[in-house]
């Protein structure tokens, strides 16, 4: 799961990630996530490792000279904290972590691993595990895992570059912001017409629709894919916990016996709850076709999230309200273990013990008690 | 200095030579992101290139999924010797099964996406030996960092002089499904997202910049950088701008200034990042930098470390914060709000609702967001 922030990251671990992938303040992909300063670095590792989970860097920016110049410092500081991988694509961030630290590397999508000719090229290089290139289909992963021994890491949630990642500079050449050093300015999300006819509606014909591979995880497992990953460090605490717990669950169900067809659906309308485009399977089973596009409807659909319980004591639970909320709605909220509870606002008060007809965004209500209830609970809207 | 040349580009072959162009990229259409050729076609353009002194460099940049790659293995090895004696690949997979399949083939590596470090470019020269012909470096690069690699790298170096730039390719077909069209120009009401030259092929759909990348104005400067090859790609110049561009090196032209080039080529330009390149400067514009939990800050001499942050503001009722650690009673604080003002503050009045969220009385001006730090004393 993507972790943009300290608070995102705990949310996702407490939701059922077993890794998180982080970013420090520098050679990421997402100059604009909070990222994580260096204590919050150390933090992270220990709340991760103290529930026998795992936490990986990003240091996948394609780095220039003087970006590798001060890597040498962060990557002791990593070794030192314990990070469990570095995701690298640059050959030349690949060489400082190599000289100076014994932190296994995984290659990040943005090398566009696409073959196991390339996989057997990269595991001569010292890495680990590839994080697949989204281009390629569960049965070529299945090939490439089988060529190159190599641990296998493939995208299963989340928005995508409609280019090969890494090959794409419209950032760079129309707003000066590097998108491979993290500056992307999402031109691809943009509405374009074509020059010979301005009159007509826009086309968002470079937008691909959001990948979910839900449905497809039996054919991860038969793959032999080692880790699934989710995308999205700049999307919110809702995200992270609906999707975290949603996969999570899935992967049990994988395992059980006894499943049902109603509890698999149950999970895909989850993932209906959060913001996204149009969801596709994009190249898993046969390559992206026209289908894949997002076309003519390039808004996230609309999010459903309320907030989230910030505290909770004998009476009472305290909840960060982020959408309107009305007195008569009712919500949802998810425990860490993905059971739902159902939640009335009927009583909701402001701190003042004041009853509210609606509370509004940034601010914090007070409401009964729902036992079980945990800080960092998600609520989100029935409707 | 010597000329890379796309061979579908009109040329005067017989002159070519003459003017330092040696070699000449073949762009197969099965192989090559923009190539319209067969391999027939190949071998008389070959054939041609050969009897007037150039060389055949085979361009293979089409990036593959697994599938593909081996079955355009299979018939890349079944094209004639004579056209893959030099093969330019930008798929390190591509480059792998060459060294394989095909171990007497000479290679050139197209770095033109990432590799904008020393260290990265290094690796290659030593992987790969004597069976790396050239390096390709990105036109990302300024003209300080080429030179200081070309003086640092054993091994031919290559940068594109003129020819448009490729913004962005993917494997998925998009023009065709919108619009029913295999080419065309495409712009979005954003900014600076006009009149991009949009291509779709068999293998994929290309994006290119507005402008060509064209360096002919900075022609002594490119000879200093010490790189060995110069790349032209003259086939989106209307021909009064591709004859120009023949007569410019025939003549070996040294100054030539920029609005002559524009005048001349007839198309639009940019010298790109050849004299600098900042695409990272706006990055701290990106987030708000002031709500950046720093774990200690100092003022006034002192340090303060971060405690908590405002959750809920209640005009003259309360302020409540979410707390990482417990604070003590008779501290001095420091509240940063999201628009940069401070404010030093002590509390007469603690008040828990829970062990994490503590409620103190109204202060003005603080919204939620603000952040809480204690001072270490």
């Amino acid at each position: 799961m993507p972790g943009g922030n300290l608070h995102k990251f705990k949310i996702a671990l407490n939701y059922g990630a077993d890794a998180v992938y982080i970013a420090g303040q520098s050679y990421g992909l997402r100059a604009g996530a909070d990222n994580f300063l260096h204590q919050e670095i150390l933090e992270a590792t220990n709340f991760a490792h103290a529930r026998g989970k795992k936490v990986y860097i990003v240091l996948n920016a394609f780095m220039h000279d003087e970006d590798l110049a001060t890597l040498k410092d962060f990557v002791l500081f990593l070794e030192e904290v314990g990070i469990d991988a570095a995701i690298v694509s640059d050959l030349g961030a690949m060489g400082v972590l190599q000289e100076n630290s014994q932190i296994p590397i995984h290659l990040s999508t943005q090398a566009s691993c696409l073959n196991s000719f390339s996989a057997n090229f990269w595991r001569k290089q010292g890495v680990s595990r590839l994080v697949l290139g989204r281009e390629v289909s569960l049965q070529e992963a299945k090939r490439i895992k089988e060529a190159s021994g190599l641990e296998i890491e493939m995208f299963v949630h989340g928005s995508m570059c409609m280019a090969y990642s890494g090959h794409c500079t419209i950032s760079n050449y129309t707003q000066g912001r590097d998108s491979n050093r993290g500056g992307c300015a999402h031109s691809c999300r943009f509405g374009y017409s074509w020059d010979e006819d301005q009159t007509q509606t826009p086309l968002y014909l470079m937008s691909s629709k959001d990948l979910k591979g839900l449905e497809l995880l039996h054919e991860y497992q038969q793959a032999g894919v080692d880790s699934i990953k989710v995308e999205g460090r700049m999307k919110g605490p809702f995200y992270a916990a609906l999707v975290s717990s949603v996969y999570s669950r899935a992967l049990k169900l994988l395992g059980a016996k006894d499943t049902s067809a109603q509890e698999w659906d149950d999970l895909a309308q989850e993932l209906e709850s959060v913001g996204h485009r149009g969801y596709t399977a994009a190249s898993l089973q046969e390559k992206a076709g026209a289908e894949s596009v997002e076309m003519r409807n390039p808004e996230e659909k609309e999010r459903n999230y309320l907030g989230e319980i910030i505290g909770v004591n004998e009476a009472s639970m305290f909840m960060a309200v982020k959408n309107p909320i009305k007195r008569e709605d009712q919500g949802y909220g998810i425990f860490f273990n993905g059971q739902k509870f159902n939640l009335s606002f009927s009583q909701m008060q402001r701190l003042d013990d004041g009853f509210v007809k609606v509370a509004h965004p940034n601010t914090t209500i007070r409401l009964p008690k729902v036992e079980g209830v945990e800080t960092h609970n998600i609520i989100y809207n029935a409707s | 200095m010597k000329i890379t040349w796309h061979a579908l580009s009109p040329l005067d072959f017989s002159q070519a030579a003459q003017w330092g162009v040696k070699d000449f990229l073949l762009e197969h259409q099965d192989f090559s992101l923009r190539g319209g050729v067969d391999t027939a076609a190949c071998l008389k353009i070959a054939e041609k290139i050969k009897s007037n002194g150039g060389r055949i460099v085979f361009l293979w940049d089409l990036l593959l999924s697994e599938n593909d790659l081996h079955k355009k293995l299979q018939d890349f090895l079944t094209l004639p010797l004579e056209l893959r004696q030099v093969v330019r690949v930008k798929d390190w997979g591509v480059l792998e099964a060459l060294l394989q399949k095909a171990p007497d083939s000479k290679i050139q590596l197209d770095l033109s996406s990432a590799h904008h470090n020393l260290q990265a470019i290094q690796r290659w020269p030593s992987y790969l030996k004597n069976k790396l012909d050239r390096l390709v470096l990105s036109s990302e690069l300024p003209q300080e960092k080429i030179k200081n690699y070309a003086a640092a790298l054993p091994v031919d170096l290559e940068v594109l002089a003129l020819g448009r730039l490729l913004l962005f390719y993917t494997p998925r077909h998009l023009l065709s499904p919108a619009i029913d069209r295999r080419q065309a120009f495409i712009s979005s009401e954003e900014g600076a997202h006009h009149h991009f030259p949009c291509e779709e092929y068999p293998h994929g759909t290309l994006l290119f910049h507005l402008k060509q990348l064209c360096l002919l104005s900075e022609w002594p400067m490119l000879k200093n950088t010490g790189v060995q090859y110069l790349r032209f790609d003259t086939r989106d110049l209307p021909p009064g701008g591709g004859a120009f561009v023949e007569s410019f090196l025939k003549n070996q032209e040294q100054e030539i200034s920029w609005n002559t080039l524009k005048e001349k080529l007839q198309v639009e330009i940019t010298q790109g990042y050849f004299h600098k390149n900042k695409t990272d400067v706006l990055f701290k514009k990106l987030k708000n930098w002031r709500l950046l939990k720093q774990e200690k800050i100092t003022r006034d001499g002192k340090t303060w470390r971060y405690c908590g942050e405002v959750v809920d503001s209640l005009r003259e009722h309360s302020l409540t914060f979410f707390l990482q650690e417990e604070i003590p009673n008779q501290g001095h604080y420091l509240l940063l709000n999201a628009a940069g003002k401070e404010k030093k503050i002590t509390f007469k009045k603690l008040t828990y609702l829970t062990s994490e969220l503590l409620q103190v009385k109204w202060i003005s001006g603080v919204g939620e967001k603000a952040l809480l730090y204690v001072c270490e004393e």
